[in-house]
Order: C-alpha cells, then structure tokens, then sequence
C-alpha cells in the first residue's frame, strides 16, 4: 500500500490518538491528521482528500457510528474506507458497524499485531474489489 | 422526583359513596350525550376530569408531607445535604483528578518513548561505522529496543480504557448527586445553596456498554468473537 497515503486518526482521548499514530508510524505511515470527535473530523473530512480513516466509536459530539454514516451517505467521500478502533464489545455494535459499511473493527485494548492484520486485510480486499 | 409523586390515581381504592357519586355522574354525562345537549356535555365533563386532578394533586401534596416527615423523623436531611453537598463533589473531584494524573502520565511516558526511539535511531546510525560482525550485533539488539519501546507506547492504552470507565462512573455519581438534591429540595430543606447544575435528563446516555470490566461485563466480544461474526456477514 501507499506509505504516503493520508490518514485520519478520530479519536477523544489524545492518549489514543498519539498510540495510534505511532503504531501506523512503525508501520510506515506517517502522514497522519488527528480530530478529537466526529463533529471535528467531519470538515476536515470534507476538505481534505483522506485515503482512511481510523476512528472510535463513543466521543462526544459526534460519535464514530454518526461519522462512519455521514461518510458511507456523502457521494463525494463514501469509498473512504473506515476502521472502527473502540471498547464497544457488544454484538449488536458490531452488526451495526457492519451494517453501516465499517471496513474494519478493532476492539480495545488491541494490539501492533491487530492493527497491521486489520490494514492489510482491509487493502487487500480493496486491491481484490478494485 | 416522578418515580415518587406520580402514582396512578387508578391505584387509590375508592369508597362506596365515592363509587356511586362518579356512578351517577357518568349516567348523567352519558345522558348529556345522547341528547345531544353539548354544552351541558362539555361542562360536566370538564368538571370530572377536574375533579380527577384534584384528587391527584391531594395525593401528591399527601405524598410530599410524607416524604417530609420522614426525612426529617429518620434525621436524613444533614446526611443527604452532607452526602449531596460536599462529598460527592468531593468524590467527582477526586475522580476528576485521577482522570488527569493518569493521563499525565501516560502522555509523559509516550514522550520518553518518543525520545529513546530517537536515539535507538541514531544508534543505529552511529553502528554502521562499527565492524561488520559488532555492527550485526548492535543492529539485533536495537531492533530488540525498538520492540520493546513500541510495546511500551502501546501499553499506555489503559489510560483511554480506565478513563472511558472512570468517567462513567462520574456520569453516574452525578447522577445521584442531583437526584439527592432534587429530593431535599422536594422535602422543604431549606437553606442548601447548591443546586443541581445540570439535572440528570442532561446527562449523556449514549446507550453505549462501553469497556468490557472483567467479572462485571456480560455479553463482552473478544476481538475474535468480533472477526467470528464479521466473517458470518461476509466481511
């Protein structure tokens, strides 16, 4: 995949984001943009050409389930895939996340080894499909 | 407060005068009705539904008095007025406080991280001037750093987690908090200047679980209970 593509890391504790961020940086990607909740990540998403976004599910304002909607319905930025990093551990949540297009979903506490499986499960489905 | 003073009026037995009073009242309305006399209709029906509420209102002055007498028979007021004016405060603070250390020290940790990964870097750097024999060495052994460093980063984790759970449990202390003093303020306390800032129907209720607890948490999916089911819908 891209190293240089453009992610978006959503999440409200800046603990999260920055373990995030440094995960995704041993992995190679460094070109990443923080929102602290989905009301934040949502104009940024609207200006800024983001190849993926990583996001949690419970924040205020807006929440991940509200930001992954709001993407899947904006024709403009609905193929960006989404991977869904959250506690939220309960059955109903994740049919939810599926139902509303989530390309992946992490539960915390998680792993290096979890997210780089994630990634490349979820490029390798998009390599296939494209 | 409703949960106390909002009995159903269907629940207070009726007595046999009573009974028969709304008995013939009922036929009289019926009779309104059935000739067509609308106004006398309307008026006698009014009157019922005014004489109900009322009734309902005799009952909830009826429960207040008693749910005064019994806060002050059982001495409860300073208790509650203690409990709802200075401990819980106290407790959220505290919790507050914990909230902030933790992540204080998780962030101070995540830059020593940053920091040793930096010279775990530059290390690398300066081996490659050694021999080829020490400078494989040196390369396995900061490649061994580094593992550990990344672990390290990742182990901060439980900030997010125990923060997710400690400020539920602030939710939920203010929640007490504000129905304590709704209930003193229902009782005639007088005197207790804090009021609830925020009552509890502003809370946030996301509906959400939230993080699995150990021995509390029922229904909790492991990430590969998650992958089971997202494979069966085809993901």
């Amino acid at each position: 995949m891209d190293k240089n593509m453009k992610i978006l890391v959503v999440d409200d504790f800046s603990t999260m984001r920055r373990i995030v961020r440094n995960l995704l940086g041993d992995l190679g990607y460094s070109n990443i943009t923080e929102a602290d909740d989905g009301k934040s990540a949502w104009p940024m998403l609207q200006a800024g050409n983001f190849d993926f976004v990583v996001t949690d599910w419970n924040m205020p304002g807006m929440t991940g389930i509200e930001l992954l909607k709001n993407i899947r319905g904006d024709a403009r930025i609905a193929k960006t895939p989404v991977l869904m990093v959250t506690a939220e551990a309960q059955r109903e949540q994740i049919i939810e996340a599926a139902q509303a297009g989530v390309n992946g979903y992490i539960i915390k506490p998680f792993t290096a080894v979890t997210l780089k499986e994630k990634l490349d499960k979820i490029f390798q489905r998009l390599a296939e499909a494209a | 407060m409703n949960a106390v003073v909002a009995p159903a009026p269907e629940s207070v037995a009726m007595d046999a005068a009573t009974r028969a009073s709304l008995a013939s009242e009922l036929r009289a309305l019926l009779a309104n009705l059935e000739s067509a006399d609308d106004a006398a209709f309307a008026s006698r029906f009014d009157q019922l539904v005014r004489s109900r509420e009322e009734g309902l209102f005799a009952h909830v002055a009826r429960l207040t008095r008693q749910l005064h007498s019994a806060v002050t028979e059982l001495r409860l007021d300073q208790r509650l007025t203690d409990l709802a004016g200075a401990e819980i405060p106290d407790a959220r603070s505290r919790l507050d406080y914990v909230m902030r250390m933790t992540e204080q020290a998780a962030h101070r940790t995540l830059d020593l991280v940053e920091a040793a990964s930096n010279q775990s870097r530059q290390l690398a750097q300066l081996a490659l001037r050694a021999d080829p024999a020490l400078a494989a060495e040196l390369a396995a052994a900061n490649g061994r750093l580094r593992a550990h460093l990344s672990e390290l980063a990742q182990a901060q984790e439980y900030q997010d987690l125990t923060g997710q759970i400690i400020k539920r449990v602030m939710t939920l202390v203010q929640g007490v908090e504000s129905a304590l003093l709704e209930l003193l303020c229902a009782a005639g306390r007088q005197g207790l200047q804090t009021l609830p800032a925020r009552p509890i129907a502003a809370l946030p209720a996301s509906g959400l679980a939230g993080p699995a607890v150990p021995g509390l948490s029922t229904g909790a999916a492991s990430q590969q209970d998650a992958d089971e089911l997202l494979a069966s819908l085809g993901f």
